[in-house]
């Protein structure tokens, strides 16, 4: 338990201990699923950057895929980023431009693309997520997501988009704890020291949307975490009550994306409730 | 009272969930180990729940059965007579049908020795004991040639009490298995040197290690003599294996130096029950 007086400062995370541990979550997740490997949409961001340096050290380069899937609001140093990023670890990059699906999807609809509304938006994260798919299929791979724990638990993502993968090895890391692992793992320059944006309208940052910096909103998610009021929270972090309210109100309003589809129980035993089987086949059942 | 060399064998090994065949293979072939097999009076432990996996979820209701009949047990003993050595694993245990306790079963060359049942029973955070196993309702020790022991598990270190009631039922070494995921480390570690030296008693501690499901066990099993010095740590994180001595009258010397249990209280206990019922 991290005491109280570090609370005002996420505590910095074993940067080897973890890395290790999240290699062995890699390996072990394919092996046991008996895979070749993950495909992983790389964005140009920090978090697919760290998953695909912790990819190629669990797996090698050779299992590792990189999918690039830009369409017209992705900005244009991503590319650049992109390659750089694949370029160190060895990986081979497949990019696919996914605009003209957009378009045709556009056309069948008789509507035109209207990038910063919801429905448009959240198309492309889920077509992204299609090829991911379509190419584990094909490759007899994982996908491996990139959301970390600060997106996670405020919902700043798209249900069943970026979302949607089998494994999320840093679903259990803050942002602050991606920096960390990222700058340690000698993720490049470029994309350390770029403004976090989901890039799915132009000029879009993940800060403006969220409302406060990664920094304030971990530090705010770590004191929930560890059980303290929200009015303990306020008073460590020296910040209004109204925000850590706001926090949890986006905590509350994401439990959804969180889980699974909900089912409404039955029967004796339920999938996803009470109905429980190991992740792995044993031996002789 | 006859000084009893023995051994402890760590045998901190990765489980498989609900899969006894290919865990009770990884246990025989560790029995027969030549470190094992060449020294007489070794006693191999095994994680909480190492035949069977700590997560076997539902499949528990087809892989729990009696002690010592079940066919696991007859595999058990079968492994512990072949290479004449001791072992300590655990296992779910269906006392009648229906009811399931989280079980450490002790075999000698011999055969069965004995057994005890989980006292404290997690349900927090990632834990879900309750919902499958029934607490201990008695607290013992076992009588083997090696002395008496008294067997624990995991979240049973918890509570000093009952390696203190291990300590004044006679016990020299107190073994605890243990299946313990993530941040519980230093828990873990300060508790076992605490333990050894409130009660002058021997601390074997294994614990499972690497990934089931969601879970990451941290391994790091480790072994105090009386007066808590760590004499053998495994690594964390990955299965490992190490042996080391102990002796059964060790602890009666730490008893002179630090006479804890001459000097328990008696009224101290009525005094915690008490309390603890009006929590």
């Amino acid at each position: 338990m991290v005491e109280g007086k570090l609370m005002s400062k996420i505590p910095p995370i074993d940067s080897i201990r973890t890395t290790n541990l999240v290699e062995n979550f890699i390996k072990t997740r394919v092996t046991e699923s008996k895979m070749k490997g993950v495909v992983i949409g790389v964005s140009g961001g920090i978090d697919s950057a760290l998953i695909a340096s912790l990819s190629v050290r669990a797996l090698g380069p050779k299992n590792v895929h990189a999918f690039f899937l830009p369409s017209k609001t992705t900005p244009s140093e991503d590319l650049g980023d992109v390659k750089e990023l694949c370029s160190n670890l060895g990986l081979k990059l497949t990019i696919i431009d996914i605009q003209n699906i957009i378009k045709a999807f556009s056309e069948v609809l008789g509507d035109n693309e209207e990038p910063s509304k919801n429905e448009w938006l959240n198309l492309k994260p889920r077509l992204r997520q299609s090829f991911c798919y379509f190419f584990a299929n094909k490759l007899n791979c994982l996908v491996c997501g990139s959301s970390n724990k600060s997106e996670l638990m405020i919902g700043y993502y798209t249900k069943f988009g970026d979302g949607a993968a089998d494994i999320l090895p840093i679903g259990d890391l803050y942002k602050t704890h991606v920096f960390q692992l990222a700058e340690y793992l000698k993720v490049p320059d470029e994309i350390l020291k770029k403004t976090p944006s989901a890039g799915l309208f132009k000029g879009q940052t993940d800060e403006a949307e969220i409302g406060m910096p990664y920094f304030e909103l971990d530090r705010i998610l770590l004191g929930l975490e560890l059980f303290r009021t929200d009015k303990e929270v306020a008073e460590r972090l020296n910040i209004s009550p109204t925000e850590v309210k706001r926090v949890k109100s986006m905590i509350y309003k994401s439990e959804h994306k969180r889980r699974g589809p909900i089912i409404f129980k039955l029967g004796v035993r339920t999938p996803g409730i009470d109905w429980r089987v190991p992740l792995v086949q044993p031996s002789k059942f | 009272m006859i000084t009893m060399k023995f051994r402890i064998a760590a045998a901190q090994i990765h489980s498989l969930q609900a899969d006894p065949n290919r865990n009770i293979q990884v246990i025989s072939e560790i029995c027969q180990k030549q470190e094992i097999k060449d020294f007489p009076n070794t006693i191999v432990v095994f994680p909480e729940l190492g035949v069977t996996g700590y997560l076997m979820h539902d499949d528990i209701f087809s892989l729990a059965e009696e002690i010592p009949s079940g066919p696991i047990c007859s595999k058990l003993a079968e492994i512990s007579n072949q290479n004449k050595c001791y072992l300590v694993v655990g296992l779910p245990e269906e006392s009648t049908p229906g009811l399931i306790y989280n079980t450490a079963v002790i075999f000698g060359p011999d055969g069965y020795l004995g057994k005890s049942r989980k006292i404290m029973l997690p349900n927090h955070s990632v834990f879900n004991e309750r919902r499958y196993y029934r607490s201990a309702t008695t607290i013992n020790v076992i009588d083997t040639p090696l002395g008496k022991f008294g067997l624990q598990i995991c979240y049973d270190l918890f509570s000093p009490e009952i390696t203190k009631l291990h300590a004044l039922k006679g016990a020299h070494t107190s073994i605890c298995i243990s299946a313990s995921p993530g941040v519980r480390r230093q828990y873990f570690e300060s508790f076992m040197s605490a333990r050894a030296m409130e009660n002058a008693i021997n601390m074997v501690y294994v614990n499972q290690a690497g990934i089931q499901d969601d879970l990451i066990f941290w391994g790091g099993s480790e072994v105090r003599n009386s007066s808590g010095k760590r004499i053998l740590k495994l690594k964390y994180d990955e299965a490992d294996f190490g042996v080391v001595e102990l002796y059964s009258t060790a602890s009666k010397h730490s008893k002179n130096f630090v006479p804890t249990l001459k000097d328990v209280p008696p009224w101290l206990y009525s005094t915690l029950e008490e309390g603890s019922r009006n929590l």
